[in-house]
């Protein structure tokens, strides 16, 4: 098989994968190649959107667990591949030095055992990093039910090492992937989590579920974003939009993966993180799943109008946070500016700062941007969706996955 | 009649300049790079002699913040024609304000300063990534790029880092700039200065086809979203970048 016959089923059956991001490191060039920028960089986007920043393969995409949504799980029949740890060595190499990439995704299907395919990746990076002498970013997957003192060993290799917990809940873990279990997983967190330090995993650990495959709500894959935040100190969950790769009974039959109602996690991701925001305040049993028409930040907004409109000049960095379209940015820039002078609505267009959602729940020096008869539920929200609708149309709503 | 300041050189010979005019409290109607624009009937030029060139900007460097430092210089790398101009009234402000000016963003040279140098950043920020290598014959790795402010400075100094331990070259286009790194230093070379470079291209056809089959392979078909693409990566940069360059 050649190379390139190689590359293509062995970063096809990675591209499922979400993460791609390359931030969080701040990896110093010694006398070789690369080095991490603390920002992440975007080396390209592909036809879906997404940004490319790492060279996200596979080591081998044979394997012998069998979960049900995989497009490499052992009872289907596709072609399989291995790279040698000297190939993907040499591709990287080549890639990077041509500024393709900012460093190498590496992630692998399981061959013979757990501790075997996690000492075939320590042997892959250790390569990479000491013959090499590459200082570029590394992303790799730790291989579930590895022993620990192997994940200790890839983890001083890697600037990110991840484990996907897959599926919300265990049952449907138990489901889909039963080879895999829950614990297995958060061990592996549990052991990140505990000897993170600036040469061990310096840009953290992250996490993938996918939504859409198994019945459980925003609710319960929300929570579970929370809980994982929480105790293991993730830097990032991330969602995947189920697409149907197999037929099985199992799975749902779905034409088309559930892209919004992932938009819909993500921005709710982004409010659990940067906006203080609670899963509690979000979801609740009743209503255990995200609005589809309006995003969970102005969905909060406006069934806790008697909140609003608050005022600019005076309202609290976190308070201005919960304001439609205003983010940590934003609110930062209210915040310094209004010391010295009172801000109307123009200088908030001034400093770049987008009304469109804002204007509805704020008022400027005690004046609402038109009457205020507008300041009403049913008409904010009409407008709302209706400006929402414009941008989905245009396409570039769905797009959160640069950090 | 417009008083019109004129310098003849780079960022250094502007500030100079600049100091020597708040030292003799002159205000300037316009400041520009000399043979840069076109003589207006009422505009006047004035050459004013600076004596000591580092002694200015050492003065400068002593009286504003590294912040501001850092804007003013982005906004002189920008191509916007009033930059001079802008740059002048935004150290007005901060003599007046201090470090306050950030947040002073009703005053209009200070949020255009802020504004400017955020645009120049983050073109140099998305050419750190769009920029594309090709092997040459010589062994040195050569990369061209068109952009809209001037960055090769800022491109160079994050590859100096990054490929140390290789032979480059960087090439605006559009300014006819050369930034070639030799695993030691870099040297900044116009087009006339360059005599021969000796570019001819590697046989790098194995690599490049890894690279544009990666490309096609990692996209998802069901995903599919090219608007969203072009908004992250503009189409004025895909003539350089092998891997879309065919979709033009």
């Amino acid at each position: 098989m050649t190379i390139k016959e190689k590359l293509i089923i062995l970063s096809d059956s990675a591209k499922y994968d979400a993460s791609c991001s390359s931030s969080g490191s701040t990896r110093s060039n010694t006398n070789g190649t690369g080095n991490a920028a603390y920002s992440g960089i975007c080396h390209s986007f592909a036809s879906d959107g997404r940004c490319i920043s790492l060279l996200k393969i596979l080591m081998t995409n044979s394997c012998i667990f069998d979960c049900k949504y995989c497009i490499n799980r052992k009872s289907n029949d596709v072609k399989r591949a291995i790279f040698t740890p000297v190939e993907i060595c040499e591709i990287t190499m080549n890639f990077y030095k041509r500024n393709y990439i900012e460093g190498l995704f590496l992630s692998s299907g399981i061959i013979k055992s757990p501790n075997y395919t996690m000492e075939k990746l320590i042997e892959t990076l250790y390569l990479l990093r000491k013959k090499y002498h590459f200082n570029g970013y590394i992303h790799v997957k730790a291989i579930p039910g590895a022993s620990e003192v192997l994940l200790k060993k890839l983890g001083t290799l890697a600037d990110r090492v991840s484990a996907n917990i897959e599926l919300p809940t265990s049952n449907g873990l138990k489901l889909l992937a039963p080879n895999k279990n829950e614990d297995k997983v958060t061990n592996i967190m549990k052991t990140i989590k505990v000897n993170r330090s600036r040469s061990f995993t310096p840009a953290g650990q992250s996490t993938q579920m996918i939504v859409g495959a198994t019945g459980e709500t925003d609710l319960d894959i929300l929570g579970k974003s929370e809980n994982l935040y929480n105790n293991y100190s993730l830097k990032r969950v991330f969602y995947s939009a189920y697409i149907p790769v197999n037929k099985d009974k199992l799975l749902p039959a779905i034409k088309n993966p559930p892209l919004v109602r992932e938009n819909r996690l993500y921005q709710a991701d982004w409010l659990l993180r940067f906006y203080n925001y609670k899963v509690d305040d979000l979801l609740s049993h009743d209503n255990p799943n995200f609005n589809i028409l309006i995003d969970p930040k102005a969905d909060w907004a406006l069934r806790h109008l008697e909140e609003y409109p608050k005022e600019i000049n005076t309202a609290s960095y976190y308070d201005l946070l919960k304001i439609p379209g205003i983010g940590p940015r934003n609110a930062k820039k209210i915040v310094s500016n209004r010391k010295y002078y009172k801000l109307e609505f123009n200088d908030l267009k001034k400093m770049n700062i987008s009304l469109k959602r804002a204007k509805y729940f704020i008022t400027c020096n005690g004046k609402y941007f038109t009457d205020t008869n507008i300041f009403n539920k049913k008409i904010i929200e009409a407008n709302l969706v209706l400006e929402d609708k414009v941008v989905s149309n245009k396409g570039v709503q769905l797009s959160l996955f640069n950090e | 009649m417009n008083k019109i300041y004129i310098y003849d050189g780079g960022f250094i010979s502007f500030i100079a300049l600049v100091v020597e005019l708040f030292k003799n409290k002159i205000t300037p109607d316009d400041i520009k790079l000399i043979n840069s624009y076109d003589l207006g009937l009422f505009d006047t030029e004035i050459y004013l002699k600076v004596e000591n060139e580092q002694e200015n900007i050492k003065l400068l460097k002593n009286k504003i913040s590294r912040e501001a430092l850092y804007c003013i210089y982005n906004v002189f790398l920008s191509d916007n024609k009033n930059k001079e101009i802008i740059i002048y009234n935004f150290l007005k402000s901060y003599f007046k304000y201090g470090k306050t000016v950030f947040g002073r963003r009703n005053i209009d040279c200070v949020n255009e300063s802020i504004q400017i140098s955020k645009y120049v950043r983050g073109e140099a920020h998305k050419l750190k990534g769009f920029l594309r290598f090709s092997k040459m014959k010589n062994n040195f790795y050569y990369a061209k790029f068109e952009s809209n402010n001037n960055v090769i400075g800022i491109l160079a100094s994050h590859f100096s880092k990054r490929l140390m331990s290789d032979n480059w070259i960087i090439h605006d286009t559009k300014r006819g700039i050369y930034a070639i790194y030799d695993k030691e230093k870099v040297i900044y070379l116009t087009d006339e200065e360059v005599i021969s470079l000796n570019l001819e291209k590697d046989n790098e056809d194995l690599i490049e086809d890894l690279w544009k089959t990666f490309y096609k392979t990692i996209g998802i078909k069901e995903r599919e979203n090219k608007r969203c693409r072009q908004n992250f990566m503009p189409k004025k940069y895909w003539k350089n970048m092998l891997e879309v360059e065919d979709e033009l």
